[in-house]
């Protein structure tokens, strides 16, 4: 029988209106289910020009240095805001976003994915919908996709 | 936040949608929401071009319409036990009508299988979940089924 004990949420941490981490939250209060907030912060090999010098590797790791402790105060910030009271658990990744979804979902043993069908900003807004589409395809869990109300295309 | 009240549970009804239904009925119980299941029949009026008189094509839909009732009256007593249930079939484009039917039901979830048909369709029921995706103002449920390799 379909149960839900653990919500693997991936979030866009910069999203200002992250409809996912709602449903996720409400999902775990009718469900009594633990919460894995995933954000991911794209490998460098995203960007193969930065490997052409030996120097802008090390700025470039340097920077997603500070990116990813970044990241993991905003991780603090938003399980505040949006999963207050439940069981919950804050991840930042390093990868390509949906590698590191499906690699972490199976990890957890996730009974359903609650995720955006895409950002709504910068980079995260071009890629997190094809990042959807990919999950969908491959999760071997359920997953509950959510469209922002005002997307264009 | 919303919370949810309509659920539309889009199946095939092939081996998967037993899944799909474990999905719905979960959610369901837990919300204490009402449930519409539909198979979306394929219209087959583009093949009127095809010199197949008209009328053949009307009555072949009119039997598997009528089928897929009764498939799915039985589908949803079996499976949809102890949930405020209602089987529907509907004719037309899949991913069309199960975002009518969404929008129609005031749904808040709609739950349906990444694919699940054979042959053709089993291409074809992969891409309806993905225009359903992209396109439902609702959120969406999919469920790849597990003997998938």
């Amino acid at each position: 029988m379909a149960d839900v004990k653990k919500i693997l949420c991936p979030v866009d941490l910069a999203d200002p209106l992250p409809l996912a981490a709602e449903y996720a939250g409400l999902l775990a209060r009718q469900s009594g289910a633990g919460i894995v907030v995933l954000y991911v912060v794209p490998d460098m090999s995203l960007f193969p020009n930065v490997n052409a010098a030996p120097d802008r590797t090390e700025k470039f790791i340097k920077l997603r240095d500070s990116i990813l402790d970044g990241a993991r105060r905003s991780m603090d910030r938003f399980i505040e805001e949006y999963f207050h009271g439940l069981d919950v658990k804050g991840e930042v990744a390093v990868g390509e976003i949906a590698g590191e979804i499906l690699a972490r979902a199976e990890r957890e043993h996730a009974d359903v994915i609650v995720m955006g069908t895409r950002g709504r900003s910068g980079l995260n807004a071009v890629l997190f919908g094809s990042v959807a589409s990919k999950i969908v395809k491959s999760a071997d869990c359920p997953v509950i996709t959510i469209r922002p109300p005002d997307e264009e295309l | 936040m919303s919370q949810l009240k309509n659920i539309v549970c889009a199946l095939d009804l092939s081996d998967q949608s037993k899944q799909v239904a474990e999905y719905a009925v979960m959610l369901a119980k837990m919300s204490h929401a009402r449930v519409t299941v539909v198979y979306a029949a394929p219209t087959l009026t583009q093949y009127t071009g095809f010199h197949v008189p008209p009328n053949t094509i009307d009555n072949f839909v009119g039997e598997i319409v009528s089928g897929a009732e009764r498939s799915m009256a039985d589908f949803v007593a079996e499976h949809f036990q102890g949930v405020d249930a209602q089987g529907i079939v509907v004719v037309g484009y899949a991913a069309e009508e199960i975002l009518n039917l969404a929008e129609k039901e005031h749904a808040d979830m709609i739950v349906m299988g990444t694919r699940g048909r054979k042959g053709l369709d089993l291409i074809l029921f992969g891409s309806v979940a993905e225009k359903v995706v992209k396109n439902s103002k609702c959120p969406v449920l999919t469920i790849r089924p597990t003997d998938d390799e």
